[in-house]
C-alpha cells in the first residue's frame, strides 16, 4: 500500500463527508459514521444542522469542536467543519472524536468535582466563622453584663454576714455566698474563653514575684483544702529564681485551675504542688509546675477529652462546674508556648504537669537558698501589719463607699478617709500622710486617672509617691487597655470589679508591705 | 419547516444548566453531577397560547466561569442567552454583572435571561434577597423541583415570537 493510501485510509475511518446545497438538502455522503439518504433536508438528521443552516448564507468556513450528536441511536462526540464549495453548496466534514473527549471528559469530571468539593469547604468554614463571631460576641457581652450585678451580691453578702443574723440564716446566706462565687468564676472563666477564641487574649510578659505568687496559693489553697479535709503541700525547688518573666495574672491562673479541679476530684488524702526548675542556661529557665492529686482518677479513653470545653466526665463525682477550667489551661499553655502533660490512674489519682519557658532576671535575682530565708519569706508574707494605716478612698458612689468601708472596718486595721472627687482627693493627700489611695476609675469631673496624674505631680516628694490603687468596673477594653499601661508609671495595682474581700485585703496587705521598695517617677 | 429559535444556556460549572435542559425537554433529574464537555444540542418544541408552536434549539455549553472563553462559533445565530448560576455558590454568580455586559454588548439584539438554580435549598428569606440581587429579572428555578422551568421558557418562546 502507497503512503498516500495509507493515510488516506486512517482519515476516512472517523471522518464523513457530506455536501449539501444552501438549502440544506443532502447531495452527497460517503456514510462512513452513518447513513444519509440522498435528497433528505439536512435539518431532519441533528437538532445542531437545523440551528446552522440559518447562518450558512453569511458564512464561508465555520469549525465546531466537540460537538455531542446522536444519530441512528450512535452518540458521538465529533468536530464538525462546513466549508462553503461552490455557489449554494456546501461540504460538511464530521470527524469522530468521541475515543479522545471522553478520556477528557472523565478529567474534567474530576477536577469540577474537586473544584466545586473546595468551594462549598470555604463558604461552610465561613458560615462557621460566622457563627463563631456571633457566638464569641453574645458571651462577652452577656458576661460583662452578669457581672456588675454579681459584684454587688458578693459585696452585700460579705455585708449581711457582719449583721446580727441566727445561725439559720446564716447557713442560707453561706449557700448563697458559695453560689454567687461559683456563678462569677464561671462567668470570668466564659470571658476567658470568648477572649481566647477571639485572640484577645495576649499574653503579657513582666518579671514579678514567683515566689509570693506561690506563697499567696499556698494560703489560699490551705483553706480551700482543709474545708475539704484535704492535706495541701507545696514544694518548691530551692535554686528557683524570686523573680521571673512571665504572665503572672496567667501563671496564676494555670496553677488556680489545676488545683481547683485536683480538690473537685479528690475526697481524701493529699494534693500537692510542686514547681521544678527543669532547665536552666543564662537567663533561660524551665518551670516544670506539677499538680498531683490522689482523687478518682480518668481512664485512659477520656484523656483526650479532658482539655475539651464543657466536658464533664460522666463518672464525675462532683457535679460543680461547666468543664471549662482545663480547657483554659490548655489554650493559655498553647498561648505560652509551654508544654501540658497528663497522667492518671484509676483510684489512684492524676498528674498534670505545665512547663513554661520563662527568664530570670539577673540584676534583681535574689535566690532564697536556704530553708531559713524561705521561712522568713513565708513569715513576712505572713505578718499582719501592727500599725493602723491611713487609708483615702476616692469614690461617689455610696454604696461602693460603704461596701469597702465595711470590709476594711472588720480587720480593724485601717482609718479611713472618704472623699467623692479628684479635687477633693489632691487636697486630703496633700494635708494628710496616707498609707495607700483606694482611687475608683469613674469620677466627676477629674477621672482616676488624671486624679492620680495630678497626685503623682504634687511638690512634696513623699505625697506624690503614695501608692495608688485604682478599682474599676470598667467593661471597656480601651479603658483595660490604658489603664494597664499607667499601671507601670502611676498604679501600684488594679482591683476589677467584682472582687472578694479576700483579693481586696491581700492587694492592701501586698501594698503596705512593698510600697517603699516601688519605684516612683520624681 | 417550523420557525426554530436557537438558545444558548452558559454560566459556571456544575450550576445545574444540563439539568434544567434533561427537566424541561425530557421531565428527568438527577443529583448525579455529570460535566459536559463541549457542546449537547436539544430541542422541544413548544406551544405559545393562541398562536402557531415553536421550535426551541437549545446549546448546553460546557460550564464556565470566563465568557471569554467560550468557542464563539457555539455562539453564532443566538437569539436568546440563559445565563444560569447556583444560588448556594456565590462564586458562580460574582462576576455576572460583567459577563452580562459583556454578552449585551457583542450580542445587543439577542434576549437575556438569568437563572438562579437550586432554589429548593434555599430559605424563603434567602430567595427574596436573591431577587433583589441584580438589576435585571432574575427566574429562581430548581431543577430538582422542576420550579420555574416551564415558565423560563414559555416566557423566552413567547418574546422571541413576538
Amino acid at each position: 500500500m502507497k503512503l498516500q493510501e495509507l493515510k488516506l485510509s486512517y482519515q476516512t475511518q472517523n471522518t464523513q463527508f457530506i455536501t449539501i446545497s444552501g438549502d440544506g438538502v443532502v447531495i452527497e455522503s460517503d456514510d462512513i459514521l452513518f447513513y444519509v439518504s440522498l435528497k433528505l433536508n439536512i435539518h431532519h438528521l441533528h437538532p445542531f444542522f437545523e440551528s446552522i443552516l440559518e447562518t450558512l448564507p453569511k458564512l464561508e468556513d465555520l469549525i465546531f469542536s466537540c460537538v455531542h450528536i446522536e444519530i441512528e441511536k450512535k452518540d458521538i462526540i465529533c468536530d464538525i467543519e462546513i466549508k462553503k464549495i461552490a455557489t449554494n453548496l456546501y461540504l460538511i466534514i464530521i470527524i469522530d472524536f468521541s475515543k479522545h473527549y471522553n478520556a477528557f471528559k472523565s478529567l474534567v469530571q474530576s477536577r469540577n468535582e474537586t473544584t466545586i468539593h473546595s468551594e462549598s469547604l470555604i463558604i461552610n468554614n465561613e458560615l462557621l466563622r460566622e457563627k463563631e463571631d456571633f457566638k464569641n460576641k453574645f458571651i462577652a457581652n452577656f458576661s460583662h453584663e452578669v457581672r456588675n450585678p454579681i459584684t454587688s451580691i458578693i459585696s452585700f453578702i460579705n455585708l449581711i454576714k457582719d449583721t446580727k443574723l441566727n445561725r439559720e440564716q446564716l447557713e442560707y446566706l453561706d449557700i448563697i455566698y458559695s453560689s454567687s462565687f461559683h456563678l462569677n468564676s464561671i462567668i470570668n472563666d466564659i470571658l476567658d474563653i470568648s477572649k481566647i477564641e477571639t485572640g484577645k487574649m495576649a499574653i503579657k510578659l513582666a518579671f514579678f514575684d514567683f515566689h509570693m505568687l506561690i506563697e499567696q496559693i499556698e494560703i489560699n489553697y490551705n483553706v480551700k483544702c482543709n474545708d475539704k479535709n484535704l492535706n495541701f503541700k507545696v514544694i518548691i525547688d530551692h535554686n528557683i529564681p524570686k523573680y521571673i518573666e512571665s504572665d503572672s495574672t496567667r501563671v496564676q491562673q494555670l496553677i488556680q485551675n489545676l488545683l481547683d479541679n485536683a480538690i473537685k476530684f479528690t475526697s481524701q488524702g493529699t494534693i500537692s504542688l510542686e514547681i521544678k526548675n527543669i532547665y536552666k542556661r543564662a537567663q533561660n529557665l524551665t518551670l516544670s509546675i506539677i499538680v498531683k492529686d490522689m482523687g478518682t482518677g480518668i481512664e485512659q479513653k477520656y484523656y483526650n477529652t479532658i482539655f475539651r470545653r464543657f466536658n464533664r466526665l460522666e463518672n464525675a463525682n462532683s457535679k460543680q462546674g461547666v468543664g471549662l477550667g482545663l480547657s483554659i489551661v490548655k489554650e493559655i499553655v498553647e498561648l505560652m508556648h509551654g508544654e501540658l502533660h497528663f497522667e492518671s490512674e484509676i483510684n489512684i489519682g492524676t498528674t498534670v504537669t505545665i512547663n513554661l519557658k520563662t527568664k530570670s532576671l539577673l540584676t534583681l535575682q535574689k535566690q532564697v537558698n536556704n530553708k531559713a530565708e524561705l521561712k522568713a519569706v513565708k513569715d513576712s508574707f505572713k505578718n499582719k501589719p501592727k500599725r493602723k494605716h491611713n487609708i483615702l478612698l476616692v469614690e461617689d458612689n455610696t454604696t461602693h463607699q460603704l461596701g469597702i468601708f465595711k470590709i476594711l472596718a472588720k480587720t480593724k486595721l485601717f482609718y479611713l478617709d472618704i472623699v467623692t472627687n479628684g479635687i477633693d482627693a489632691i487636697k486630703f493627700v496633700n494635708k494628710t500622710n496616707y498609707d495607700i489611695v483606694l482611687m475608683d476609675f469613674k469620677l466627676p469631673s477629674l477621672n482616676g486617672l488624671e486624679t492620680s496624674k495630678a497626685i503623682r505631680n504634687l511638690s512634696d516628694k513623699h505625697k506624690r509617691n503614695i501608692p495608688i490603687i485604682m478599682i474599676t468596673g470598667s467593661n471597656s477594653r480601651s479603658i483595660d487597655k490604658n489603664l494597664s499601661k499607667q499601671k507601670e508609671i502611676l498604679l501600684f495595682d488594679i482591683i476589677k470589679k467584682p472582687f472578694d474581700e479576700e483579693t481586696f485585703i491581700t492587694t492592701i496587705h501586698n501594698c503596705l508591705k512593698t510600697k517603699s521598695s516601688i519605684p516612683r517617677p520624681n | 419547516m417550523e420557525s426554530s429559535k436557537k438558545i444558548v444556556i452558559l454560566g459556571h460549572f456544575g450550576v445545574g444548566k444540563s439539568s434544567i435542559i434533561r427537566k424541561f425537554v425530557d421531565n428527568v433529574f438527577s443529583t448525579d453531577y455529570k460535566v459536559t464537555i463541549g457542546v449537547h444540542i436539544l430541542k422541544k418544541t413548544v406551544q405559545i397560547p393562541n398562536r402557531k408552536s415553536i421550535s426551541l434549539i437549545i446549546w448546553d455549553l460546557e460550564g464556565t466561569d470566563n465568557l471569554e472563553l467560550i468557542n464563539k462559533t457555539y455562539l453564532l445565530g443566538t437569539h436568546s442567552f440563559i445565563y444560569v448560576y447556583d444560588v448556594t455558590r456565590p462564586l458562580t454568580f460574582n462576576t455576572i454583572s460583567e459577563d452580562l455586559e459583556i454578552l449585551k454588548t457583542t450580542y445587543p439584539s439577542s434576549l437575556i435571561k438569568i437563572v438562579g438554580n437550586k432554589v429548593d435549598l434555599l430559605s424563603n428569606s434567602e430567595k427574596k434577597s436573591h431577587q433583589i440581587l441584580f438589576k435585571v429579572e432574575t427566574y429562581l428555578s430548581s431543577a430538582k423541583t422542576g420550579e420555574n422551568i416551564e415558565f423560563l421558557f414559555q416566557d423566552i418562546a413567547q418574546e422571541l415570537d413576538n
